[in-house]
């Protein structure tokens, strides 16, 4: 399945893009389709926002126009992206598929796997969950035990993935299996494409604490992928992970998490000032100025095709604390002993312990960064 | 960097190693007089007004480069000088002109903590309102009260007397000094906080304990990744100061004199736990940039007073015009 080079599809200016995104979040607040809110990347979930989108051409906005792509730099998609998450708007439904998978399989991926599913992503159609982490293999991705036994024409897979966030609604996963034994766990690991129609998956809903259901457990009982679904070389998943995570964890979704809450505080300034606040957002403020500048930093080095893996680490690990810091401050000015779990500063609060674990825990960024630091 | 940043990093990096002893407390630095014939301190003001030329970005590389290695001159505070001698026209022929910001209101007599007050042959003083005065200190008039910052720095006190001074008119506004300084400082720090980062992490691969080089110690490794994180988000909100060019505004200058300035608190703080007992001596020399990050933090323009502008700034403004100010640039 091919689509034509959309021809209708005009490059706009950054400053374009953002009032396009703008322009719609404003309709639909108006319309009352979306109540903005923090974390909305991971928790806030409507396919039909992300059709607007893909009518728009924001997804998969840095990609070939053959696949339905813009062809933008990774600066235009950062403005976009920000202005979403500014909005706290219902992005979680394309959110991985855009910024990660899509990537990974123009990357690595044959051409008939990015004829067969990048066009889907950027109508719209296509919701990817990610299927990495394990039960016993969290932090230390490498110890996949998911494997893919060679068959005709393809592989069965069978293991057990967790944190699989929207797998419930996903059409499609992306799992990292192993495709050979080998001595060395970062050796024999393959990436692929799972169609989530094919029979022998269960999804099991996984309540956070706040209640809320994003997360899954799913398990793959000898399930068949053909051949085509491979991205890249097998045996290569290692190698082609670690830049997958880069994408992962550069982004501003790493800063702007809590952004929502923010927003809400600046409204009341009679209860900032009351409390002597004023400096803490002043220094919240330069810390999310200077933060959106290594967001830049990350895109601009992605243009220009240089590796991210420090910057990124970086990026995400600062901005961590940021997002929790937040709502540190909203405590003062929102919060209280009885805010509720539904409040803005409980959901906030609620989804806070997760910021420094998914993609990539802070330990594991801070030995990552100290690695690099201790080569000669 | 570019290959005329890279030029500037080595032309301070060379001017330093040819000075590696260290200045006794109160002392001007033996450097100066390189950076006088060199024309350093004439940088961000054009050639037909009797400066160097460049730019302020160019000024904050250097300023970056000299915080680095550790040495405290008084460039900021001559190259602001003479560009708000440049913009009154008044370029004149002072071989050390300082200027200092009171904050408060009407011309005072008693001018405290002025920067390398002893050595200077020209005061500008900028009160809260009406232009600046430029004050002669060779006439005699004056008396100084000495004394040093915390990394030996001259910080005097001087009683102008019955000196009157003459009015620089077309002078730059208070608030535009203000923020040129912030941005230059800010520049200082970074440059100091790679410093001591650099001679940390050199130190924790070289060192060993238990047998093998402290940076092996999980707990040891995680600091140097805290301590390297502070400074590439100093280096950003630099960056991103200075590229907002000649006008840079206060909000970006707020920010990164903000980052620097709680960037600075943390490196000193890594830089002596990871360099031990050792980095507490005289002998070893951490302390000339250790104590330049403290003693520069709030030059001018405390971390606390940057972060209430700014603060300030956006609860009157609200969120649609933050985000607006913010994303006018990266």
């Amino acid at each position: 399945m091919t689509v034509e080079a959309r021809s209708d599809v005009i490059r706009l200016s950054t400053a374009e893009l953002r009032s396009r995104v703008r322009d719609l979040v404003a309709q639909w607040r108006a319309a009352q389709r979306f109540a903005p809110r923090c974390d909305s990347w991971l928790r806030s979930y409507d396919p039909a926002f992300t059709k607007e989108l893909a009518q728009r051409g924001l997804i998969g906005m840095t990609w070939p126009r053959r696949y339905g792509g813009g062809e933008y730099s990774n600066v235009d998609r950062l403005a976009v992206t920000e202005e979403l998450l500014r909005a706290g708007a219902p992005v979680s439904a394309h959110w991985i598929a855009d910024r990660q998978i899509g990537p990974a399989i123009l990357r690595h991926g044959s051409e008939q796997l990015r004829d067969n599913i990048l066009p889907g992503i950027t109508r719209g159609d296509y919701l990817f969950c990610l299927g990495l982490s394990e039960p016993e293999a969290g932090s230390d991705l490498a110890a996949v035990r998911t494997f893919a036994q060679r068959v005709d024409g393809g592989w069965l897979i069978t293991g057990r993935k967790v944190w699989t966030s929207g797998a419930h609604h996903a059409t499609h996963c992306y799992v990292l299996a192993r495709t050979e034994k080998a001595e060395k766990k970062h050796v024999g690991l393959s990436e692929f494409v799972v169609d989530m129609a094919t029979p022998g998956i269960e999804v099991t809903p996984i309540a956070d604490m706040a209640g809320e259901h994003h997360f899954n457990e799913t398990v793959f009982d000898g399930v068949f992928v053909p051949d085509g679904n491979l991205i890249g070389v097998e045996g290569q998943g290692w190698r082609q992970v670690v830049e997958q995570l880069s994408f992962e964890r550069g982004g501003p979704e790493r800063v702007l998490s809590t952004y929502p809450l923010l927003t809400l505080m600046l409204e009341r300034s009679d209860r900032i000032r009351e409390l002597r606040l004023t400096r803490d957002i002043g220094v919240l403020i330069a810390r999310l100025a200077t933060l959106r500048r290594l967001c830049w930093d990350v895109a601009q080095r992605m243009d220009e095709g240089e590796s991210t893996v420090v910057e990124a680490a970086t990026l995400k690990m600062l901005g961590n604390v940021f997002e929790r810091d937040v709502i540190t401050v909203a405590r003062d000015v929102l919060g209280g002993p009885s805010s509720s779990p539904q409040s803005p500063y409980g959901q906030a609060l609620l989804a806070s312990p997760g910021f420094s674990l998914r993609g990539g825990a802070a330990d594991v960024l801070m030995s990552i960064i100290a690695k690099q630091e201790a080569k000669p | 960097m570019s290959d005329e940043q890279a030029a500037l990093r080595e032309l301070i990096a060379d001017l330093a190693a040819s000075h590696p002893g260290e200045s006794a407390a109160g002392e001007l630095p033996g450097a100066w007089s390189n950076i006088r014939e060199l024309g350093l301190d004439g940088i961000g003001v054009t050639e037909e007004s009797g400066g160097s030329g460049g730019t302020l970005a160019h000024l904050a590389v250097i300023v970056d480069a000299l915080g680095e290695a550790g040495l405290g001159l008084p460039v900021i505070e001559v190259a602001t000088a003479r560009w708000v001698l440049a913009h009154a026209g008044a370029a004149g022929d002072a071989a050390l002109p300082i200027v200092v910001l009171t904050g408060e209101a009407g011309q005072p007599r008693v001018v405290p903590d002025v920067p390398w007050g002893r050595s200077a042959d020209l005061l500008i003083v900028y009160s809260e309102d009406g232009p600046p005065r430029a004050y002669d200190l060779t006439a005699g008039k004056a008396t100084l009260s000495p004394d040093v910052n915390l990394a030996g720095e001259q910080r005097d006190t001087i009683d102008l007397g019955e000196t009157t001074g003459r009015e620089l008119a077309g002078a730059p506004a208070a608030a535009a000094v203000r923020e040129r300084l912030g941005l230059l400082w800010a520049a200082a720090l970074t440059g100091v906080m790679r410093g001591a980062y650099n001679k940390t992490r050199d130190h924790v691969r070289v060192r060993e304990q238990f047998g093998a080089p402290l940076i092996k110690i999980p707990a040891v490794a995680s600091a140097v990744a805290n301590f390297k994180t502070q400074l590439l988000l100093a280096e950003a909100a630099v960056a991103r100061a200075v590229g907002a060019g000649e006008c840079a505004d206060m909000a970006s200058v707020a920010s990164a004199r903000i980052i620097a300035a709680s960037g600075a608190t943390e490196a000193a703080r890594l830089a002596h736990q990871l360099h031990g007992a050792m980095g507490v001596t005289q002998e070893d020399g951490l302390h000339r940039l250790t104590t330049r990050l403290w003693a520069w933090q709030d030059a001018v323009t405390s971390e606390r007073e940057w972060s209430i502008l700014l603060g300030e700034a956006a609860i009157d403004g609200g969120e649609e015009l933050v985000w607006s100010d913010l994303t006018r640039a990266f």
